[in-house]
Protein backbone atom coordinates (compact mmCIF):
# COMPACT_ATOMS: atom_id res chain seq x y z
CA UNK A 1 0.00 0.00 0.00
CA UNK A 2 1.25 3.14 -1.07
CA UNK A 3 0.46 6.58 0.95
CA UNK A 4 -0.83 9.21 -1.50
CA UNK A 5 0.82 12.70 -0.28
CA UNK A 6 1.82 16.15 -1.76
CA UNK A 7 5.11 17.70 -2.41
CA UNK A 8 4.59 19.90 0.26
CA UNK A 9 3.72 17.35 2.70
CA UNK A 10 6.95 15.55 2.26
CA UNK A 11 9.14 18.90 2.52
CA UNK A 12 7.04 19.39 6.09
CA UNK A 13 8.14 16.09 7.34
CA UNK A 14 11.62 16.31 5.86
CA UNK A 15 11.98 19.71 7.99
CA UNK A 16 10.29 19.21 11.01
CA UNK A 17 12.77 15.64 10.75
CA UNK A 18 15.75 17.40 10.28
CA UNK A 19 15.01 20.28 12.63
CA UNK A 20 14.10 17.51 15.51
CA UNK A 21 17.95 15.76 14.48
CA UNK A 22 20.05 18.97 14.37
CA UNK A 23 18.09 20.64 17.09
CA UNK A 24 17.21 23.74 14.91
CA UNK A 25 14.08 26.04 14.55
CA UNK A 26 12.05 24.63 11.13
CA UNK A 27 11.98 27.86 9.80
CA UNK A 28 15.82 27.78 9.95
CA UNK A 29 16.03 24.48 7.59
CA UNK A 30 16.03 25.94 4.04
CA UNK A 31 14.39 23.21 1.47
CA UNK A 32 16.74 24.43 -0.97
CA UNK A 33 20.01 23.75 1.11
CA UNK A 34 22.35 21.24 0.72
CA UNK A 35 21.78 18.41 3.29
CA UNK A 36 26.03 19.03 4.03
CA UNK A 37 25.60 22.89 4.64
CA UNK A 38 23.38 21.82 7.71
CA UNK A 39 26.03 19.56 8.98
CA UNK A 40 23.58 16.74 8.81
CA UNK A 41 25.97 13.03 9.07
CA UNK A 42 25.87 10.44 7.01
CA UNK A 43 23.87 7.89 9.27
CA UNK A 44 21.22 10.09 10.11
CA UNK A 45 20.58 10.70 6.00
CA UNK A 46 20.35 7.14 6.36
CA UNK A 47 17.85 7.31 8.94
CA UNK A 48 15.76 9.80 7.49
CA UNK A 49 15.63 7.84 4.54
CA UNK A 50 14.51 4.33 6.65
CA UNK A 51 11.76 6.69 8.38
CA UNK A 52 10.39 8.31 4.44
CA UNK A 53 10.30 4.43 3.57
CA UNK A 54 8.30 3.57 6.04
CA UNK A 55 5.87 6.77 6.55
CA UNK A 56 5.13 6.57 2.98
CA UNK A 57 5.32 2.68 2.32
CA UNK A 58 7.84 3.15 -0.80
CA UNK A 59 11.27 1.77 -1.43
CA UNK A 60 14.24 3.86 -1.73
CA UNK A 61 17.89 3.58 -1.67
CA UNK A 62 20.25 4.74 1.17
CA UNK A 63 22.20 6.59 -1.58
CA UNK A 64 19.31 9.04 -2.45
CA UNK A 65 20.40 11.75 0.09
CA UNK A 66 23.76 11.81 -1.79
CA UNK A 67 21.89 11.81 -4.92
CA UNK A 68 19.63 14.68 -4.33
CA UNK A 69 20.92 16.96 -2.03
CA UNK A 70 18.13 19.35 -1.11
CA UNK A 71 14.64 18.71 0.79
CA UNK A 72 13.55 20.47 -2.95
CA UNK A 73 15.18 17.76 -4.74
CA UNK A 74 14.17 14.51 -2.53
CA UNK A 75 10.53 15.93 -2.72
CA UNK A 76 10.19 16.01 -6.62
CA UNK A 77 12.09 12.76 -7.00
CA UNK A 78 9.87 10.97 -4.61
CA UNK A 79 7.36 12.61 -6.21
CA UNK A 80 7.81 11.56 -9.79
CA UNK A 81 8.91 7.96 -8.31
CA UNK A 82 5.79 7.75 -6.83
CA UNK A 83 4.10 8.80 -10.03
CA UNK A 84 5.36 6.16 -11.76
CA UNK A 85 5.02 3.42 -9.76
CA UNK B 1 50.12 -20.67 24.84
CA UNK B 2 48.68 -18.00 22.97
CA UNK B 3 51.15 -14.93 21.60
CA UNK B 4 49.89 -11.77 23.65
CA UNK B 5 49.40 -10.28 20.02
CA UNK B 6 46.77 -12.36 18.98
CA UNK B 7 44.74 -12.02 22.03
CA UNK B 8 43.80 -8.29 21.12
CA UNK B 9 41.22 -9.31 18.38
CA UNK B 10 37.66 -9.30 18.80
CA UNK B 11 36.59 -11.48 22.17
CA UNK B 12 34.32 -14.16 22.30
CA UNK B 13 31.59 -11.72 23.74
CA UNK B 14 32.15 -9.60 21.26
CA UNK B 15 31.35 -12.27 18.46
CA UNK B 16 28.43 -13.07 20.14
CA UNK B 17 27.12 -9.93 20.81
CA UNK B 18 27.04 -9.62 17.15
CA UNK B 19 26.14 -13.01 15.97
CA UNK B 20 24.25 -14.68 18.49
CA UNK B 21 21.49 -11.90 18.06
CA UNK B 22 19.13 -14.64 17.03
CA UNK B 23 19.43 -17.42 14.16
CA UNK B 24 16.04 -16.58 12.97
CA UNK B 25 16.54 -12.96 12.68
CA UNK B 26 19.24 -13.59 10.25
CA UNK B 27 17.49 -16.08 8.70
CA UNK B 28 14.85 -13.04 8.11
CA UNK B 29 17.06 -11.09 5.90
CA UNK B 30 19.98 -13.44 4.46
CA UNK B 31 20.10 -16.01 1.96
CA UNK B 32 18.71 -19.46 2.01
CA UNK B 33 21.65 -20.90 2.73
CA UNK B 34 22.17 -17.68 5.64
CA UNK B 35 25.99 -16.98 4.01
CA UNK B 36 26.61 -13.71 5.81
CA UNK B 37 28.96 -12.31 3.65
CA UNK B 38 29.68 -10.35 0.19
CA UNK B 39 28.24 -12.52 -2.34
CA UNK B 40 29.80 -12.50 -6.05
CA UNK B 41 27.55 -10.34 -8.61
CA UNK B 42 29.28 -11.23 -11.82
CA UNK B 43 26.20 -12.74 -13.99
CA UNK B 44 24.44 -13.78 -10.44
CA UNK B 45 20.67 -12.74 -10.67
CA UNK B 46 19.76 -13.19 -7.34
CA UNK B 47 21.58 -13.47 -3.77
CA UNK B 48 21.52 -17.20 -3.47
CA UNK B 49 22.95 -16.62 -6.95
CA UNK B 50 25.55 -14.55 -5.70
CA UNK B 51 26.90 -16.17 -2.15
CA UNK B 52 26.90 -19.80 -4.81
CA UNK B 53 29.06 -18.35 -6.87
CA UNK B 54 30.94 -16.78 -4.24
CA UNK B 55 31.15 -20.11 -2.20
CA UNK B 56 32.24 -21.67 -5.11
CA UNK B 57 35.40 -19.43 -6.44
CA UNK B 58 36.87 -20.00 -2.90
CA UNK B 59 36.41 -23.61 -2.91
CA UNK B 60 38.17 -23.12 -6.49
CA UNK B 61 40.79 -21.12 -5.54
CA UNK B 62 41.77 -23.00 -2.31
CA UNK B 63 42.07 -25.96 -4.57
CA UNK B 64 38.94 -27.05 -2.17
CA UNK B 65 37.16 -29.23 -4.56
CA UNK B 66 40.26 -32.21 -4.80
CA UNK B 67 40.96 -31.63 -1.03
CA UNK B 68 40.17 -34.41 1.48
CA UNK B 69 40.59 -31.87 4.43
CA UNK B 70 39.01 -28.46 4.57
CA UNK B 71 39.44 -25.52 7.58
CA UNK B 72 37.04 -23.19 7.25
CA UNK B 73 38.19 -20.58 9.61
CA UNK B 74 34.97 -18.07 10.65
CA UNK B 75 32.39 -20.39 9.00
CA UNK B 76 29.79 -18.74 9.94
CA UNK B 77 26.25 -20.45 9.98
CA UNK B 78 27.69 -23.32 7.87
CA UNK B 79 27.24 -22.88 4.52
CA UNK B 80 30.71 -22.90 2.71
CA UNK B 81 31.06 -26.35 4.83
CA UNK B 82 27.93 -27.96 4.12
CA UNK B 83 28.73 -26.85 -0.59
CA UNK B 84 31.95 -28.62 0.16
CA UNK B 85 30.46 -31.80 1.71
CA UNK B 86 27.64 -31.86 -0.42
CA UNK B 87 28.63 -30.92 -4.03
CA UNK B 88 31.88 -31.33 -3.72
CA UNK B 89 32.35 -34.40 -1.13
CA UNK B 90 35.15 -33.57 0.86
CA UNK B 91 35.18 -35.90 3.18
CA UNK B 92 36.99 -34.03 6.09
CA UNK B 93 35.70 -30.43 6.75
CA UNK B 94 36.39 -28.65 10.31
CA UNK B 95 35.22 -25.03 10.72
CA UNK B 96 35.95 -22.65 13.31
CA UNK B 97 33.30 -19.97 14.93
CA UNK B 98 33.11 -18.31 18.24
CA UNK B 99 29.45 -18.06 18.04
CA UNK B 100 27.41 -20.41 20.22
CA UNK B 101 24.61 -19.63 17.85
CA UNK B 102 26.10 -20.57 14.95
CA UNK B 103 27.42 -23.83 15.97
CA UNK B 104 24.60 -24.79 17.17
CA UNK B 105 22.50 -24.28 13.94
CA UNK B 106 25.12 -26.14 12.09
CA UNK B 107 24.97 -29.02 14.30
CA UNK B 108 20.98 -28.94 14.50
CA UNK B 109 21.38 -29.86 10.55
CA UNK B 110 20.72 -33.52 9.72
CA UNK B 111 22.82 -35.77 8.47
CA UNK B 112 25.54 -32.59 9.21
CA UNK B 113 28.76 -34.18 9.09
CA UNK B 114 30.75 -31.16 9.33
CA UNK B 115 33.18 -30.58 12.40
CA UNK B 116 32.36 -27.59 13.87
CA UNK B 117 34.61 -26.00 16.71
CA UNK B 118 33.47 -23.04 19.12
CA UNK B 119 36.90 -21.70 19.13
CA UNK B 120 38.82 -19.24 17.58
CA UNK B 121 41.55 -19.10 15.14
CA UNK B 122 44.52 -18.24 17.68
CA UNK B 123 43.23 -21.75 20.04
CA UNK B 124 43.09 -24.51 17.11
CA UNK B 125 45.53 -26.99 17.40
CA UNK B 126 44.77 -29.40 14.38
CA UNK B 127 45.73 -33.30 14.46
CA UNK B 128 46.82 -33.33 10.92
CA UNK B 129 47.60 -30.50 8.19
CA UNK B 130 44.45 -29.63 5.76
CA UNK B 131 44.55 -29.65 1.97
CA UNK B 132 42.68 -26.12 1.82
CA UNK B 133 42.42 -23.25 3.97
CA UNK B 134 39.12 -20.93 3.63
CA UNK B 135 37.81 -17.90 5.33
CA UNK B 136 35.28 -15.39 4.56
CA UNK B 137 34.73 -12.36 6.56
CA UNK B 138 36.20 -12.84 9.58
CA UNK B 139 39.76 -11.44 9.08
CA UNK B 140 37.86 -8.49 9.84
CA UNK B 141 37.60 -9.67 13.59
CA UNK B 142 41.20 -10.21 13.61
CA UNK B 143 42.28 -6.99 15.34
CA UNK B 144 40.92 -4.75 17.47
CA UNK B 145 40.53 -1.04 17.46
CA UNK B 146 43.29 1.78 18.05
CA UNK B 147 45.87 -0.91 17.68
CA UNK B 148 49.01 0.18 16.15
CA UNK B 149 49.98 -0.63 12.42
CA UNK B 150 53.41 -2.78 13.28
CA UNK B 151 50.33 -4.45 15.92
CA UNK B 152 48.20 -5.12 13.71
CA UNK B 153 50.60 -6.64 11.31
CA UNK B 154 51.96 -9.07 14.06
CA UNK B 155 48.49 -10.24 14.83
CA UNK B 156 47.82 -10.75 10.99
CA UNK B 157 51.51 -12.49 10.88
CA UNK B 158 50.45 -15.11 13.00
CA UNK B 159 47.50 -15.70 11.23
CA UNK B 160 49.54 -16.53 8.33
CA UNK B 161 51.97 -18.45 10.47
CA UNK B 162 49.35 -20.99 11.83
CA UNK B 163 47.89 -21.34 8.14
CA UNK B 164 51.37 -21.90 7.27
CA UNK B 165 51.66 -24.60 10.02
CA UNK B 166 48.16 -25.89 9.29
CA UNK B 167 48.75 -26.71 5.47
CA UNK B 168 49.85 -29.42 3.49
CA UNK B 169 52.94 -28.23 1.37
CA UNK B 170 52.34 -26.47 -1.43
CA UNK B 171 48.48 -25.90 0.51
CA UNK B 172 46.30 -23.03 -1.11
CA UNK B 173 44.11 -20.10 1.25
CA UNK B 174 41.51 -18.75 0.03
CA UNK B 175 41.09 -15.22 2.34
CA UNK B 176 37.65 -12.46 1.71
CA UNK B 177 37.89 -9.53 3.77
CA UNK B 178 36.48 -6.25 3.77
CA UNK B 179 39.82 -3.41 3.53
CA UNK B 180 40.27 -0.03 4.39
CA UNK B 181 39.71 1.53 1.30
CA UNK B 182 39.69 5.45 0.72
CA UNK B 183 39.43 6.25 4.86
CA UNK B 184 41.65 7.40 7.02
CA UNK B 185 41.68 5.29 10.69
CA UNK B 186 40.23 8.14 12.72
CA UNK B 187 36.97 7.63 9.98
CA UNK B 188 35.99 5.05 11.62
CA UNK B 189 32.70 4.56 12.34
CA UNK B 190 31.62 4.73 15.89
CA UNK B 191 28.64 3.80 15.56
CA UNK B 192 30.05 0.19 13.95
CA UNK B 193 32.10 0.23 16.77
CA UNK B 194 29.89 0.36 19.06
CA UNK B 195 26.59 -0.87 18.30
CA UNK B 196 27.35 -3.61 15.20
CA UNK B 197 30.95 -4.66 15.33
CA UNK B 198 33.12 -4.53 18.95
CA UNK B 199 36.32 -4.64 18.62
CA UNK B 200 37.45 -5.42 15.31
CA UNK B 201 38.87 -3.43 12.63
CA UNK B 202 40.14 -3.27 8.60
CA UNK B 203 43.30 -3.91 7.66
CA UNK B 204 45.17 -2.12 4.99
CA UNK B 205 45.82 -4.79 1.44
CA UNK B 206 49.25 -4.12 2.09
CA UNK B 207 49.29 -4.98 5.59
CA UNK B 208 47.67 -8.45 4.56
CA UNK B 209 50.38 -8.56 2.48
CA UNK B 210 53.32 -7.82 4.29
CA UNK B 211 52.41 -10.02 7.39
CA UNK B 212 52.06 -12.97 4.61
CA UNK B 213 55.49 -12.58 3.29
CA UNK B 214 57.92 -15.05 2.90
CA UNK B 215 54.83 -17.40 3.91
CA UNK B 216 52.65 -17.45 1.29
CA UNK B 217 52.64 -16.55 -2.48
CA UNK B 218 50.27 -14.47 -2.94
CA UNK B 219 48.68 -15.57 -6.13
CA UNK B 220 45.61 -13.38 -7.27
CA UNK B 221 43.54 -10.17 -5.53
CA UNK B 222 40.48 -8.91 -6.18
CA UNK B 223 38.56 -6.13 -5.12
CA UNK B 224 34.63 -6.57 -5.71
CA UNK B 225 34.26 -3.58 -3.93
CA UNK B 226 30.45 -3.07 -5.25
CA UNK B 227 29.56 -6.59 -4.89
CA UNK B 228 28.77 -5.26 -0.77
CA UNK B 229 27.36 -2.86 -1.76
CA UNK B 230 24.30 -4.89 -3.94
CA UNK B 231 24.72 -7.45 -1.11
CA UNK B 232 23.86 -4.82 1.02
CA UNK B 233 20.91 -3.73 -0.81
CA UNK B 234 19.67 -7.49 -0.85
CA UNK B 235 19.86 -8.02 2.90
CA UNK B 236 18.76 -4.58 4.20
CA UNK B 237 15.64 -4.75 0.85
CA UNK B 238 14.85 -8.07 2.75
CA UNK B 239 14.98 -6.84 5.78
CA UNK B 240 12.37 -4.06 5.49
CA UNK B 241 10.26 -6.65 3.97
CA UNK B 242 9.88 -9.12 6.85
CA UNK B 243 10.13 -6.00 9.26
CA UNK B 244 6.94 -7.53 11.05
CA UNK B 245 8.72 -10.59 11.61
CA UNK B 246 11.66 -9.24 12.62
CA UNK B 247 9.90 -7.20 15.63
CA UNK B 248 8.20 -10.47 17.12
CA UNK B 249 11.86 -11.83 17.19
CA UNK B 250 13.25 -8.50 18.29
CA UNK B 251 12.73 -4.98 19.27
CA UNK B 252 12.12 -2.23 17.11
CA UNK B 253 15.73 -0.11 18.30
CA UNK B 254 17.32 -3.12 16.85
CA UNK B 255 15.60 -3.48 13.59
CA UNK B 256 15.99 0.15 12.69
CA UNK B 257 20.15 0.09 14.28
CA UNK B 258 20.11 -3.15 11.50
CA UNK B 259 18.72 -0.99 9.01
CA UNK B 260 21.13 2.13 9.41
CA UNK B 261 23.87 -0.62 10.07
CA UNK B 262 22.96 -1.94 6.06
CA UNK B 263 22.42 1.56 4.84
CA UNK B 264 25.65 2.73 5.88
CA UNK B 265 27.76 -0.41 4.42
CA UNK B 266 26.15 0.80 0.77
CA UNK B 267 27.19 4.09 0.93
CA UNK B 268 30.50 2.96 2.32
CA UNK B 269 31.40 0.76 -0.39
CA UNK B 270 29.87 2.58 -3.13
CA UNK B 271 29.43 6.57 -2.26
CA UNK B 272 32.63 7.26 -0.17
CA UNK B 273 34.83 4.32 -1.61
CA UNK B 274 35.57 4.08 2.02
CA UNK B 275 35.74 0.27 2.00
CA UNK B 276 36.98 -2.15 -0.42
CA UNK B 277 36.31 -6.22 -0.69
CA UNK B 278 39.24 -7.88 -0.89
CA UNK B 279 39.17 -11.69 -2.16
CA UNK B 280 43.03 -13.05 -1.93
CA UNK B 281 44.32 -16.46 -3.47
CA UNK B 282 47.46 -17.55 -1.88
CA UNK B 283 49.50 -20.67 -2.43
CA UNK B 284 51.74 -21.78 0.72
CA UNK B 285 55.19 -21.37 0.31
CA UNK B 286 57.01 -24.69 1.27
CA UNK B 287 60.67 -23.29 2.34
CA UNK B 288 60.58 -20.06 3.98
CA UNK B 289 63.16 -17.62 3.45
CA UNK B 290 62.64 -16.51 7.30
CA UNK B 291 60.01 -15.70 9.93
CA UNK B 292 60.00 -12.19 11.21
CA UNK B 293 58.40 -10.50 14.08
CA UNK B 294 56.94 -13.18 15.71
CA UNK B 295 58.37 -13.34 19.25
Amino acid sequence: MTVKFTKEQIQEWLVNKIATELAMEEQDVDINTPFKEFGIDSITLVKLTSQIEDWLHIELDPVLMYKFETIHEISDFILKDQLKA
Amino acid sequence: MENNNVKQGASKQAIQYHYDKSNLFFKLWLDPTMTYSCGMWENATTLLDAQLQKLDFHILQARGAEATSVLDIGCGWGSLMHRLKDEYGVRNVTGLTLSKAQAEWINSKPHSDCQVLLESWTQHQPTRPYDSIISIGAFEHFAKRHLSKEQRINIYRRFFLNCHRWLQKGGYLSLQTIGCGNMLRQDFSQFFEREIFPESDLPRLGEIAEAAECLFEIIQVRNDRLDYAITAREWRKNLKKHAAEALEITDKATVAKYEQYLGMVILGFEVFESMNLYRITFRRINKPREEKRVG
